[in-house]
């Protein structure tokens, strides 16, 4: 089935002209400030790169995508309205509906997933995740929340008390609970695969598994373990792909004993067919100094091979992935990344450490290295219009109003 | 970009987007102390700067996104 519909060209064709219209103050008004005008040009390639790959898409459900739609909006809501109070993180509460107030998900969770197997597969990043909720449940429930590591992560049966869990594990060898074990306990599995691209092969011997692989793409290793057999059998799987990584040479301090060498920016900025973004589109130069404005072009060309990683490796790369979970029945979350706090990567930076100009629009006053902007640029650093909604709940850009309720009408 | 990529293209597959992507701590929360004694939080324990120590504000803050995100992403699904 193909999901434009006749009767639909029509909505298409009325929607691409609106949003063209939206865009069009975006680009020819001189007053919008420089982060605003690179987002707007991240968001035009990545609504492209959407509309390529959803269009020929068979969804897996048609009808629940508008359903998966609102649950969505309402958790990147929780998020991204979330507000810091004293020392403390809570979840957004004007959302709709509102999130409920508990100072212990983790006990929530026990009680929402009894039974329950919950696989996470990704990298480092989900193995913290997975690592954060074991210590958390150690706190409640006072157990251990040891793991082997991220490649030797075997099982963890949780939400037991300590002394059920000492009773049940009486010798050296954890024996694998069975249903019925479960059931009694009321207790669940979590458990952790270790895969950096979600490579997903039905076999196990296949070469990615077994042999040291180094992304000639980026000179960095990948890793990746067996999972989808484990994948097929869990009620929760929980995934993510990161970041594409800054390519090993940058951190090749030959030419620049502080910056690292970031010539590859350069090379798809000057290349016609990689040069997504322009700090001067349509020939306005910006007013800044004249130092200001080439850390701005450095910080633009970091970007730009950002966006360049996401459209030519990440994309791609997730696609298969994707397609080979496709038929799984269980519930399946991809959870997003999480800022690298610049005043966690600026501590202890050698001194004239390579800086650029802050993009990140809570604090002008911070700066951030080339590997921290290139990270944060892949992640979330675009998708920050939730943020400076006021006190009313959401407010959407241009373009958050007009694609998403494009994609519902085309589902 | 992947908050804004992802929304769309998951859907398809079945697969709800849980963004992590909380806003960062005020830099008053990552520093303990005033004047020649201030300590940014995130040195204790680091191991990097995406796996934060447990104990830090920042890492109560991944806690809360995620877990009170799955709680809430469950909660809906009933």
């Amino acid at each position: 089935m193909t999901l434009v519909h006749p009767p639909f060209r029509l909505v298409f064709l009325t929607l691409a002209a609106f949003s063209i219209w939206c865009l069009v103050p975006i680009f020819s008004n001189s007053a919008i400030s420089p982060i605003h005008r690179i987002r707007d040009q991240v968001d035009t390639v990545l609504n492209a790169a959407i509309y390529d790959r959803i269009l020929p898409l068979h969804s897996k459900d048609p009808l629940a995508v508008p359903a998966i739609n609102d649950l969505q909006q309402s958790l990147a809501c929780y998020i991204h309205q979330g507000l810091w109070s004293a020392r403390s993180f809570s979840l957004g509460s004007l959302c709709s509906p509102a999130p409920r107030k508990s100072s212990t998900p983790a006990l929530t969770l026990c009680s929402k997933l009894r039974t329950k197997k919950i696989l996470l597969v990704g990298p480092e990043s989900t193995f913290h995740l997975h690592s954060l909720w074991l210590h958390s449940l150690s706190q409640l429930f006072n157990t251990s929340s040891k793991c082997l590591g991220p490649e030797f992560c075997t099982f963890h049966h949780v939400c037991l008390d300590r002394a059920l869990e000492a009773s049940l594990s009486t010798t050296r060898v954890k024996k694998f609970p069975s249903s019925r074990e479960l059931l009694t306990y009321g207790s669940s599995i979590l458990r952790f695969i270790l895969s950096t691209t979600l490579y997903a092969s039905n076999n196990p011997r296949d070469l990615v598994y077994t042999t040291p692989i180094i992304d000639p793409q980026t000179g960095v290793r990948t890793k990746n373990s067996f999972w989808m057999n484990q994948a097929r059998k869990t009620d929760i799987l929980v995934l993510n792909r990161g970041p594409v990584p800054a390519p090993a040479w940058t951190y090749s301090f030959d030419l620049d004993p502080l910056a690292g060498n970031w010539s590859f920016v350069d090379d798809l900025y000057f290349n016609a067919s990689t040069r997504y973004l322009d700090l001067d589109k349509n020939g306005e130069r910006l007013d800044l100094s004249r130092t200001y404005y080439h850390r701005y072009q450095r910080a633009i060309r970091i970007i730009n091979a950002a966006l360049h990683a996401t459209l030519t490796i990440f994309l791609p790369g997730i696609m298969d992935a994707l397609a080979a979970i496709q038929k799984n029945d269980a519930i399946i979350v991809w959870h997003g990344t999480w800022y690298l706090n610049p005043i966690c990567t600026n501590y202890d930076s050698p001194k004239g450490f390579s800086i650029e100009p802050q993009i990140l629009p809570d604090d002008s006053s911070v700066t951030v290295d080339p590997w921290t902007l290139y990270y944060n640029a892949q992640g979330a650093l675009f998708a920050e219009p939730w943020s400076h909604s006021d006190s009313k709940g959401l407010q959407c850009t241009c373009t958050t109003i007009c694609y998403p309720t494009f994609y519902r009408i085309l589902a | 970009m992947h908050d804004n990529l992802l929304p769309n293209l998951l859907p398809h597959f079945g697969i709800v987007y849980l963004p992590l992507s909380f806003p960062l701590a005020p830099a008053n929360v990552s520093y303990k102390g005033t004047g020649e004694g201030v300590r940014n939080l995130f040195d204790e324990e680091r191991k990097e700067c995406i796996r934060y120590p447990f104990h830090i504000p920042e890492s109560k803050a991944l806690e809360t996104a995620f877990l009170g995100g799955l709680v809430e992403l469950l909660e809906q699904m009933q």
